[in-house]
């Protein structure tokens, strides 16, 4: 071998030798996926985009809940998601875990406490003149909260489901008292649900002597 | 041998152009790597993520400031419970007469704005205006975190969505400072995320793991007024195409050319 011929080998072997380190090293250090879709490990997006589910869809609630969802499917509240109240519904539905039930107070005035910087068009009370220390949901019912307002058609529970308290009174809104109030302080003396004199419908169920007046007015004379 | 100089760099060129072809592109289509678990959701061996590519937008004018979607998330992706670490929150604005501006994020609105002590302040005030902004990841269309990420664990998916490979990051918060959103933070020791890591960048993923198999986020699925929309720009009836189509929009700080793919309805210009 000449003279100029010898140091170019020796380079050349210095490269291959070096390229093959830097592939030995890059073989170990760079994971198998890099650059599958682009400068980044592309097994990563599968792992991002097969983690699990905790929310369900509001629709699966129907499967088990047919009566509750019509009530609220027919409802101002139909755009608040089950789970929206009852927290993430997926461990409920899959496992039978049991989902909470609110203390709706709390949860009813994270939407419905006047605000000023909330829309104004959004149904907005002030709690303590609206409602003192009342419950809330001795007057409306969360799913389907509108007083007087129509309840659906069929609530009927079918078999297989669990049996659910819903609003199958009449609907002329907040009848008027047509008899004196002397003397009949404690309504439920002659007004039960189901019961008494002259029976309240399901809609009544919970609400106490102390709100009557709150929604029934006496009939002028 | 007789090895001309510029037939030994040729040489050299081919052999950096085949380790440089190791690392192309190959296959588009989103391959199923893990092998050994079945799938939670057969939909998702038919997505194709060339086929969508995502976009958000937010109506400031609906948003009643309930939180509901923040503590969604945090349910939905495991996002620690504290307000100061957290994918998304809710800004109050308020605008006095005078235009002065105050804005805050008490609990970053997750416990809504209802309690006495987070209202104190504005008494007396003559207040013109007031609104709320949920604010998370704009997903940017540049995106400066994966710019600055110096071990290529940040990224953009074929449909838009910017995720951190939490076995890569190493932590050193680069992301989160490039990020001019603050929509970043670190995981904090003690929290895994849904991924099982601790002490690395964690961000919002528009919830990929339901978008791919067809659920919309759990922020827009918890928002109980519509404020929040998801939708797919590759989808002409999709609904934040409907805004596009019909609302005057604008994104968040445009004049630093991130190009955000969150469209916001009636913002204030006071909205940064
Ligand atoms: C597969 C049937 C099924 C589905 C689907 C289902 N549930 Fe239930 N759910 C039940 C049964 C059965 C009970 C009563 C068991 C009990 O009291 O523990 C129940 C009870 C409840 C309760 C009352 C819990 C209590 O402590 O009294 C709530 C609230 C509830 N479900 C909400 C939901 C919501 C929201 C969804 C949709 C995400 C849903 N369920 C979907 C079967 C179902
Ligand atoms: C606005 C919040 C809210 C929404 C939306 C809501 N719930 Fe409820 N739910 C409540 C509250 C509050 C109670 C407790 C009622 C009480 O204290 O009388 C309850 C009770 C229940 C119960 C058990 C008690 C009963 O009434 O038998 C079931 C089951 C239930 N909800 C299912 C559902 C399903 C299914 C949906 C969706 C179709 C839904 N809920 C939507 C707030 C809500
Ligand atoms: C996540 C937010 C949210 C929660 C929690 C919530 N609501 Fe609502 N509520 C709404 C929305 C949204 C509407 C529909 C508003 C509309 O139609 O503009 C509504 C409507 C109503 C209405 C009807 C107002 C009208 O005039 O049409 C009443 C009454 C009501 N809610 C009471 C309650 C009560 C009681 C609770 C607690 C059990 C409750 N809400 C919990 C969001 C909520
Ligand atoms: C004593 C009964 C009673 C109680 C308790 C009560 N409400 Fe009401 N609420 C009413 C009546 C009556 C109306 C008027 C309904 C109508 O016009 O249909 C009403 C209306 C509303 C409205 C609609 C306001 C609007 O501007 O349209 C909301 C929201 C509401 N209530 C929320 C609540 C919340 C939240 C609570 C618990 C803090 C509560 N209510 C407790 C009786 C009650
Ligand atoms: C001693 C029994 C008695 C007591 C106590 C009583 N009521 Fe009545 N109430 C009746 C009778 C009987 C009727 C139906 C006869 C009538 O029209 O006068 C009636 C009718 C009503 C009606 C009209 C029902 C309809 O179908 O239009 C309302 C509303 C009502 N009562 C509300 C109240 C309230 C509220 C209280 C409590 C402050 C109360 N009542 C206490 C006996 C009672
Ligand atoms: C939140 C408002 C509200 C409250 C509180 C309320 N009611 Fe009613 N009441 C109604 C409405 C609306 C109707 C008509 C539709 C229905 O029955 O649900 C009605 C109907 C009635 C009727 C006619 C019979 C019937 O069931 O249709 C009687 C009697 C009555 N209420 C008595 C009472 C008594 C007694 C109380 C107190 C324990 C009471 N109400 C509390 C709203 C209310």
């Amino acid at each position: 071998m000449s003279k100029d011929t010898r140091h170019l080998v020796r380079a050349g072997a210095l490269l291959v030798v070096g390229v093959v380190v830097f592939l030995l090293i890059r073989q170990v250090l760079v994971p198998r996926s890099f650059g599958e879709y682009g400068y980044y490990r592309g097994e990563n997006v599968q792992e991002w985009a097969s983690l699990p589910l905790t929310f369900s869809d509001t629709s699966s609630c129907n499967q088990c809940h047919a009566p509750v969802y019509a009530q609220w499917h027919s409802s101002p509240h139909v755009a608040v998601s089950c789970e929206n109240c009852h927290g993430p519904g997926i461990a409920h539905i899959e496992t039978g875990a049991k989902l909470t039930i609110p203390e709706a107070r709390e949860l009813c005035l994270v939407c419905h406490e006047r605000l000023f910087s909330r829309p104004a068009n959004f149904p907005q009370v002030e709690s303590v003149a609206h409602a003192g220390d009342v419950e809330c949901t001795a007057c409306h019912s969360p799913h389907s909260p509108a007083i007087g307002g129509t309840p659906p058609a069929s609530q009927t529970p079918t078999a297989g489901q669990t049996p659910i308290a819903t609003d199958t009174g009449p609907t002329s809104a907040f009848p008027l008292i047509p008899h004196p109030l002397e003397g009949r302080a404690t309504c439920s003396l002659c007004h039960r649900v189901e019961a008494g004199l002259v029976p309240l419908s399901q809609s009544h169920a919970g609400r106490t002597d102390d709100i009557c007046l709150a929604c029934h007015q006496q009939r002028k004379p | 041998m007789n090895l001309s100089r510029r037939q030994f760099l040729k040489g050299g060129a081919a052999t950096l152009g085949g380790v440089a072809l190791l690392s192309s592109p190959m296959a588009y289509a989103l391959r199923n790597s893990t092998k050994t678990e079945a799938p939670p959701e057969t939909k998702l061996e038919q997505y194709d993520w060339e086929k969508h590519y995502y976009a958000f937008a937010v109506d400031t004018t609906k948003c009643i400031g309930c939180g509901k979607c923040v503590v969604a998330c945090k349910l939905e992706n495991k996002v620690p419970p504290d307000p100061e670490h957290t994918r998304t929150w809710v800004e109050r604005y308020v605008i006095t007469e005078e235009q002065e501006i105050f804005v805050d994020s008490p609990e970053a609105g997750m416990e809504g704005f209802v309690q006495p002590q987070m209202n104190l302040k504005y008494q007396g005030l003559a207040i013109s205006e007031s609104f709320f902004v949920p604010k998370l990841c704009n997903q940017c269309e540049k995106p400066p975190c994966v710019q600055v990420c110096p071990v290529a664990a940040t990224y953009a998916t074929k449909d838009g969505v910017i995720l951190v490979d939490q076995k890569r990051c190493i932590g050193c918060r680069y992301c989160i400072q490039a990020c001019p959103y603050g929509a970043r933070y670190l995981v904090p020791d003690g929290d895994v995320t849904p991924n099982g890591y601790s002490r690395v960048a964690d961000k919002c993923t528009w919830c990929y793991h339901r978008v791919v198999k067809g659920h919309p986020p759990a922020c827009v699925e918890a928002c109980p007024v519509g404020a929040r929309v998801f939708g797919d720009m590759r989808d002409p009836q999709s609904p934040v195409r409907e805004i596009l189509r019909h609302s005057r929009v604008y994104t968040l700080k445009p004049s630093l050319g991130t190009k955000p793919k969150v469209f916001y309805i009636g913002l204030h210009f006071g909205v940064v």
